[in-house]
């Protein structure tokens, strides 16, 4: 990694890690204050973290998704992008900052920490269907992380929240009716932009390999979690399944996301075509 | 004859059943993550799969018997998608006369409305007509559909918008039926081959030069003819990544039609074939002539590679046509000695050498190496390894249902883009004469976002509530 490069990595961490910090305390000590400047760190931080991701990609020459480290880069910046444009909407959704700085920073560690180094763009990567697959698989993935970070927050609001201190933990948090919805359309936006990146690998996969779907375990996982999601939906929107349950399984489904991406690459059958 | 109606129409509401949706979407899901867990026959190479049945005697032989091992091409797991295609088939039936339904203008009651998630209420000194027409002005204001009718002793107002979103989840159901319908003619209709072409040489688009060919049982397709040169093969490696070219002319008739670099991503699509890149080997020219100097062979011979645990090898065997001579090799492209073996520093062809066993009937004429360049001699023969030159494999594909595919696919996203940013919003006001005064009751509903449909639901009410006690000033009156 060049210099530059670590210097603006190391910025965009620290800046993150601060915002965390202040989220924390502003949770701990009741200060309104903090949560603000929490979110001006985030927000400072994804302008590093922007400008590490442009250095990345010109430097090597091809969008940044060769490896780990970009990839996971990538999705940390999805994650906190679309973490802050949802207070635009929702001001309460601040304090998700809890849930959603932590995921990045770690999913961050974890690239820099397997495979940092610049190089050429892989052959099988070099397809604009890759960028697409790449992009909407992170907008995804940043989706469920909210909706997930929202169903947490539900579950605890709900059990521990007593509703007579409102200047308590749980009492900060947004309401019980917003956090539900929250995750629901974090779900359901995440819903539409799982199918483009399943789409769009297809596409890919049949330029790079002439077949559109291969049953590979990556595209098999990527199918299962896509086909929770859409339990999940259809449970909700026909069944009523709201709240509680719906807390609970969106929290399930992103294991099931979480296993698609980290844990198939360790299963023992190692029957997979996918790079 | 009623029971019989009565069974018919069960079946029916079975088969549209979004509880069947439900329970056949979970039973997928697991056997799909099931069938990551157990080694796939067509994932694996025959060795790998052997390999891990020798592993795992019963486990493998379970699996086999249940046929997990081929899991997602098992009756029972295509009966399960077809199903699935058939709940979703009925249940689009349903949603698309639901989406023509035009909307219900039953006056409801109170009570009715009061069972509403979002509620509202207030008095008036107004009249129930100007309320109305204050009313009506609002939701217009705010982009709503607004019917209203008359109902003893006031008036009953329906409002909607995002009645659009109702098609966004018909056309996302209805694109599963667009993609099944590709499916099938891909699994109809889809022409699959290998091919495999050494340096200067040719393959000719006709069954018997394909190595694999295989085609769907509804195909028509007939072969071309055409002839595809592999001019040039190349290893390009840059960093950690390498990459592969081969170099083709593309030839009808004599005359050349096209050129074209074939290399990841990038085929060739010719005459509706596409040439995908497979593998790649290397093809010795050797030359075998008895004690006569008589030519037993002389051909460039494509040599397997095998790829076995990170490692690569070119090793085949040849009989030499009429002769009981077999010929087996393993070529080292970048050779040097390792003790009295050979072995490769690369795969690039620097310093080629061929590591050769030739047998006459049974019996071991002759082992050892040979350079490139190098003839040896045995027991009357000369063996000259004169070449070595490169072959590319190629997957020639022909698939009519992909594009149909894609094609439901992206109805699919756009049926649910639809559903997410077009959402469907009601509201509905009593407005009733009460003593002096006149209620007016609104309730709201709205299908997905309800938490924001009940902020936006309390703001609209909250105005009517306020502008009506105004004496509706502002608002413009209904036409």
């Amino acid at each position: 990694m060049p210099a530059v490069e670590v210097a603006l990595f190391c910025v965009t961490v620290a800046l993150y890690f601060l915002g965390l910090c202040l989220y924390v305390f502003s949770l701990l000590f009741k200060k309104e204050i903090w949560l603000r400047w929490g979110t001006v760190f985030a927000g400072c931080g994804l302008i590093f973290h922007t400008i590490a991701l442009g250095f990345r990609w010109y430097a090597s020459g091809h969008f940044p998704g060769n490896n780990l480290y970009e990839l996971n880069s990538m999705g940390s910046w999805f994650a906190i992008f679309l973490f802050l444009i949802l207070q635009y909407e929702f001001r309460e959704a601040r304090i998700l900052g809890v849930v959603i700085l932590p995921i990045s920073l770690l999913v961050m560690s974890y690239g820099v920490m397997s495979a940092p180094e610049m190089g050429p763009l892989l052959a099988e990567y070099q397809n604009p269907w890759f960028i697409v697959h790449i992009l909407f698989a992170w907008f995804a993935y940043a989706c469920y992380v909210v909706a997930c970070g929202c169903a947490v927050f539900y579950l605890l609001k709900e059990k521990y929240f007593v509703g007579d201190s409102p200047e308590s933990f749980y009492g900060r948090l947004p309401s019980l009716l917003t956090l539900d919805e929250l995750s629901f359309r974090s779900i359901a936006f995440g819903f539409v932009t799982h199918s483009a990146m399943i789409v769009s690998g297809s596409i890919w996969a049949n330029t790079a390999w002439g077949s559109y779907w291969n049953w590979d375990p990556v595209e098999t996982w990527s199918l299962v979690s896509w086909l929770i999601y859409g339990v999940y939906i259809h449970l909700r929107l026909t069944f009523r399944w709201k709240e509680k349950k719906a807390a609970w399984l969106a929290i399930l489904a992103l294991i099931a996301v979480v296993f698609s991406y980290w844990g198939v690459p360790h299963l023992p059958s190692k029957s997979y075509i996918h790079v | 004859m009623k029971r019989e109606r009565y069974s018919k129409s069960n079946f029916w509401n079975l088969l549209k059943s979004r509880k069947l949706a439900i329970s056949l979407l979970l039973v997928i899901l697991i056997f799909s993550a099931l069938g990551t867990q157990i080694p796939q026959r067509s994932l694996l190479t025959a060795k790998d799969f052997s390999a891990w049945q020798a592993r795992n005697p019963f486990l493998s032989r379970i699996c086999e018997a249940l046929g997990f091992t081929n899991l997602y091409w098992t009756w029972w797991y295509i009966a399960l998608l077809v199903l699935l295609l058939i709940n979703v088939a009925f249940c689009t039936a349903s949603r698309f006369r639901q989406a023509l339904r035009p909307t219900s203008l039953q006056s409801r009651s109170t009570e009715s409305l009061r069972k509403f998630e979002n509620f509202f209420s207030f008095y008036t000194s107004e009249k129930v007509s100007g309320t109305l027409q204050t009313i009506h002005s609002l939701l217009t204001a705010r982009r709503y559909r607004v019917f209203h009718q008359e109902i003893p002793g006031g008036c009953f107002v329906w409002a909607e918008k995002g009645r659009f979103g109702v098609w966004g989840s018909l056309l996302f159901h209805f694109s599963f039926l667009i993609i099944l319908v590709g499916v099938l003619v891909s699994l109809g209709t889809r022409v699959k081959g290998r091919m495999a072409i050494t340096e200067g040489q040719t393959f000719t688009e006709r069954a018997r030069d394909y190595l694999v060919l295989k085609r769907g049982l509804l195909s028509t397709y007939k072969h071309s003819g055409f002839q595809v040169k592999l001019e040039e093969f190349r290893v390009e490696t840059k960093g950690k990544a390498t990459e592969y070219f081969s170099d083709v002319t593309v030839k009808e008739d004599g005359r050349t039609i096209t050129q074209k670099t074939i290399g990841s991503n990038n085929p060739l699509v010719y005459k509706g074939l596409t040439f995908l890149p497979d593998i790649h080997g290397f093809s010795p020219l050797l030359v075998l002539k008895d004690k006569n100097g008589t030519s037993l062979l002389e051909a460039y011979i494509i040599f397997t590679t095998h790829f076995s645990k990170g490692k690569v090898k070119y090793e085949d065997f040849i009989n030499v046509p009429g002769s009981d001579i077999v010929i087996e090799g393993k070529i080292y492209p970048d050779a040097i000695k390792n003790g009295q073996s050979l072995r490769s520093k690369s795969g690039i062809p620097r310093n080629p050498a061929i590591d050769l066993i030739v047998y006459e009937g049974e019996q071991r004429i002759f082992t050892g190496p040979a350079m490139l360049g190098q003839t040896v001699d045995f027991d009357g023969f000369s063996l000259t390894f004169a070449d070595l030159r490169y072959w590319s494999s190629f997957w020639v594909i022909k698939d009519e249902g992909v594009p149909i595919i894609f094609v439901g696919c992206w109805l699919g996203i756009i049926g649910l883009f639809i559903v997410t940013t077009f959402i469907s919003k009601r509201i509905l006001v009593r407005i009733q004469k009460e003593g002096d005064s006149t209620a007016i009751y609104v309730a709201g509903r709205s299908r997905i976002a309800n938490a924001l449909f009940a902020n936006e639901f309390l703001a609209l009410a909250q105005q009517m509530e306020k502008t009506i006690n105004n004496g509706g000033g502002g608002v413009r009156a209904c036409s």
